[in-house]
């Protein structure tokens, strides 16, 4: 591993409850923060994972999305969201349960390319 | 063929999809191959999320169905391949080497041979170490 590795982008954009990548992209954003400084952008239908009162159990789930609240503890300070992906969905930046900062699609070209390392999930 | 000016690159490979419901095992071992035979190095190839599912030992394929866990094992045992398995993806799905079978009692290890059950920290080693990481199956 290099001596000062630059900061890994992590990309999530699946929903939290129908298939198990949102809970294992926190599981990586976790256990790669251990190595490097990490940034979160979630995007597409994984800005569903932002919104407020979830309960995974009635999915028979882990409510797994508490778990943002660990995120700067981990010292993972820099989450983005996509806001057309928000526009989409009905959504909005203030409604949702975890502080992000909204990012316009130029914003996240620059994000994509000045990152030499991002995982997508 | 490459063309001579070509730098060589350094490459990871991260598998998430099953390799029975996506194609994405498949075409990440086509991808590896190519590295292989190119002038490129493969540093490792970490087994994620459902990409797990390929290093069981207990998977009974029909005889005319491609076997891509004995493609796999092939690769690691030919060019040294590092065949890296998430822990926390394996368990979850039931893939445990003798060790992770002691540790929760459970009858028996099932991870292929070829194959080595490994941490998350080796996908930021590989993403941090690699010239590229190349995904499939996200």
């Amino acid at each position: 591993m290099p001596d000062r590795p630059g900061p890994l982008l992590i990309v999530s954009s699946k929903a939290p409850y129908g298939t198990g990548f949102a809970q294992e992209a926190l599981d990586a954003v976790l256990a790669v923060s251990v190595f490097t400084p990490v940034r979160l952008l979630f995007m597409r239908d994984g800005v569903f994972q932002l919104t407020p009162g979830q309960e995974g159990g009635a999915a028979g789930r882990k409510t797994f999305t508490r778990g943002f609240a660990a995120l700067p503890h981990y010292g993972v300070q820099d989450l983005f969201v996509c806001e057309e992906s928000l526009a989409r969905r009905g959504l909005s930046l203030d409604e949702l349960a975890v502080a992000v900062q909204p990012a316009k699609s130029r914003d996240i070209q620059q994000l994509l390319a000045s990152h030499q390392q991002v995982l997508s999930f | 063929m490459l063309r001579k000016h070509v730098t060589a690159m350094r490459f990871a490979v991260a598998v998430y999809g099953s390799p029975f419901r996506d194609q994405a095992s498949y075409s990440a071992w086509q991808f590896c191959r190519a590295v292989l035979r190119s002038r490129h190095q493969l540093y490792r190839v970490f087994f994620y999320h459902d990409g797990v599912l390929g290093a069981s030992a207990l998977s009974v394929l029909p005889q005319d169905e491609e076997n891509l866990a004995e493609r796999w094992q092939a690769l690691a045992a030919e060019c040294g391949v590092d065949l890296a398995v998430c822990i926390a993806s394996a368990g979850r799905r039931g893939i445990l080497d003798e060790r992770e079978a002691k540790r929760f009692q459970k009858q028996a290890g099932n991870l292929l041979s070829g194959f080595t059950i490994s941490g998350l920290g080796q996908l930021a080693d590989a993403a941090l170490s690699a010239d590229r990481l190349v995904t499939f199956g996200a």
